[in-house]
């Protein structure tokens, strides 16, 4: 069989922009957007008056400062979820990017302060989170282990490598982002990972052979895609997002930690499934997974910002993720 | 410990405070803490709000559940500069990352009081960052006279000329308090005329210092003690130890003179710790913070004093 190559053209008739809009006026996106705008009205008044004076203090919660920091302590989930997203609908999952944040962003911090080059630091950085992605694709298409197997062991190794790149201790960075870079690069690196990752999925020849592949792989290979070759991309995707988020780490803190991103791929994948991504794979929806996020993470900045104590903060994000699912499933029978 | 030693104390502790009283003003302070789960940084989070409450200041204590996760506190730091805090009082997860959303902080006219674990003076240096003071306890001291207490306890029990050896657990390395600690043991080591067997980083954990130490006794079976930079590890030494059928004869000292290590002492499985004062720490975090928004001179540090905790004062 000629086995069809990997294609990035755009798909006939497929158009990202009426893809979009019918996802935001109908089925899973309206809902996650209207949770998403009834948790910035609830923090807008219950942050509105001061409980202990009893004065009111207006605009307290929506102002333009507390939506920079939003964005920016959204922006690793967010582009976390999108790679995930293309491992999940792919049929796979991928639990090594939390750690590979630590090792992807301790290696641009050594890297970039032995060489004096910020450039090649970066390029470590996107390197390793590349050659993370194509190491889990490879061995688990390859050795047919499922992906999360090989991803959880990715996970160690890449919790281990970052302690032995950074010496076994936090170190600082010779470079430091000012801070024009730390507020809006977040926020930029996030946004373009959204618009490119939506636009590849919907759009291109190659996503929609992802979606085949994770929908019924049998079926994918009988078409005469090439099922592996698919699934290696989805990782490459993945471990890209990964050294993309390590980036934004260092913006945010201009640091080595070799302890960071302890426990992010879970809460990657719990944006994934509150955005309507199918676990089992084959569906799914990049946007679905962005609102995901932003909900997570209005949430989460909203119990800080009210001073819920952080015991009770995981079990309201826990009880909202399953609220989410919830409503969708009520909302649409199956 | 003597009696003028106590007397030394209490006049420096006076001392201390009276450099930082004055009265309060309904004044918003954030307290950013760690390891929320901790009974030393409860014990901080208490002191400070009764201290709050005695000045008038309206104290917001927020923390993070690990020690280690420096993204999150950086995020905390930014919420309460949303909030609109006037001041800062922060033990830092980490001594170099923090620095930067503590700029943000000092761009923002709020004056920062750092205590616990002191910011690393090179990155403050590199970011141009100035705290109005740091409090805290005297960490080499302190792991130095805990270390020296059990080295004592070992040469009691050694023969003649024989020489200790002794493990040292440590926490995440190029932390401040961790570094300071692991020379303070070194120090008291190498005073004894002892030898240090084998030193690993149990990053403040109870369960990996378990792991931790019992490779080390497997490794080491002629140790005569385990000196420990907090007491959660020491517990860990402790289950390390009692699976070598070890338990008591092996001198383990930790730091911190948490709830936990206080019974195990009771039990005669642990020898000696040190407090630290964290209410007394953040107590004062308050008041200099207070002292700070008022645009009053601070000294560039201010020692909380240690004391040593043996079996004898738990009984």
């Amino acid at each position: 069989m000629a086995a069809a190559r990997l294609s990035w053209h755009r798909v006939a008739g497929g158009n990202a922009v009426a893809d979009l809009r019918s996802r935001i006026t109908t089925g899973r996106a309206f809902v996650l957007a209207a949770v998403l705008v009834a948790e910035i009205i609830l923090w807008t008044l219950l942050s509105a008056i001061d409980w202990s004076t009893g004065t009111v203090h207006w605009p307290y919660f929506l102002t333009w400062d507390n939506a920079i920091d939003i964005g920016g302590s959204c922006a690793i989930n967010l582009i976390l979820g999108v790679g995930m997203t293309f491992a999940i609908i792919g049929g796979g999952i991928d639990l090594s990017v939390g750690r590979l944040i630590a090792l992807t962003h301790v290696l641009l911090v050594v890297v970039a302060n032995a060489t004096g080059s910020f450039v090649v630091g970066l390029a470590a950085c996107l390197g390793c989170g590349l050659a993370a992605g194509l190491a889990n694709g490879a061995v688990s298409v390859r050795f047919r282990i499922p992906s999360f197997i090989v991803t959880l062991g990715m996970m160690m190794v890449a919790r281990g490598l970052a302690m032995v790149a950074a010496g076994g201790k936090s170190i600082g960075s010779d470079f430091s982002p000012p801070l024009a870079v730390q507020r809006f690069l977040p926020i930029g690196v996030s946004l373009v990972v959204m618009i490119v990752g939506h636009v590849v999925l919907t759009g291109t020849v190659f996503g929609r052979h992802v979606f085949a592949v994770g929908g019924s792989a049998e079926t994918a290979r009988l078409c005469g895609i090439r099922v592996g070759l698919i699934r290696i991309v989805t990782f490459l995707i993945s471990g890209l997002a990964a050294g993309l988020a390590g980036l934004v780490y260092w913006s945010r803190n201009s640091l080595g930690d070799p302890l960071a991103g302890d426990g992010l791929e879970l809460y990657a994948i719990a944006a994934v499934i509150v955005g309507g991504t199918s676990l089992s794979g084959g569906r799914g929806s990049v946007i679905g997974t962005f609102l995901g996020a932003l909900i997570m993470g209005v949430l989460q900045y909203g119990l800080h910002f009210m001073l819920v104590p952080t015991h009770w903060q995981w079990v309201i994000i826990g009880s909202v993720v399953i609220a989410t699912v919830l409503v969708d499933r009520l909302k649409r029978p199956q | 410990m003597k009696y003028s030693t106590w007397i030394v104390l209490a006049a420096a502790t006076g001392l201390t405070l009276a450099g930082c009283q004055d009265a309060g003003s309904g004044a918003r302070i954030a307290l950013i803490y760690k390891a929320t789960t901790n009974p030393f940084f409860q014990a901080m989070e208490k002191g400070a709000a009764e201290k709050a409450k005695a000045l008038g200041v309206r104290l917001e204590a927020v923390g993070i559940e690990s020690e280690t996760d420096v993204d999150r506190q950086a995020d905390l730091v930014r919420t309460m500069l949303s909030r609109g805090t006037q001041a800062i009082v922060i033990a830092p997860a980490s001594s170099v990352g923090i620095v930067t959303p503590l700029v943000r902080a000092q761009e923002a006219k709020v004056p920062i009081v750092n205590i616990d674990n002191r910011i690393s003076p090179d990155e403050a240096a590199k970011q141009g960052l100035k705290v109005a003071t740091f409090i805290g306890p005297d960490n080499r001291e302190g792991a130095r006279t805990v270390g020296a207490y059990a080295c004592d306890l070992i040469k009691k029990k050694l023969p003649e000329g024989k020489k200790g050896r002794v493990l040292i657990l440590r926490g995440i390395d190029g932390v401040e308090n961790a570094e300071a600690r692991r020379a303070g043991f070194e120090a008291a080591v190498a005073e004894a005329g002892f030898e240090v067997a084998g030193s690993e980083s149990a990053h403040w954990h109870t369960e990996e210092a378990q792991q931790v130490a019992s490779a080390l006794l497997a490794a080491n079976p002629d140790v005569h003690g385990i000196l420990c930079a907090n007491d959660k590890m020491a517990l860990g030494a402790i289950a390390a130890a009692k699976a070598r059928g070890r338990i008591g004869e092996i001198i383990i000292v930790g730091y911190d003179n948490i709830d936990l290590a206080r019974e195990a002492m009771k039990r005669g499985e642990m020898h000696a710790t040190i407090e630290q004062n964290p209410a007394m720490m953040g107590a004062l975090g308050v008041e200099c913070a207070l002292q700070a928004l008022k645009g009053e001179p601070l000294p560039e540090t201010t020692p909380v004093p240690t004391q040593l905790i043996t079996p004898d004062d738990v009984k």
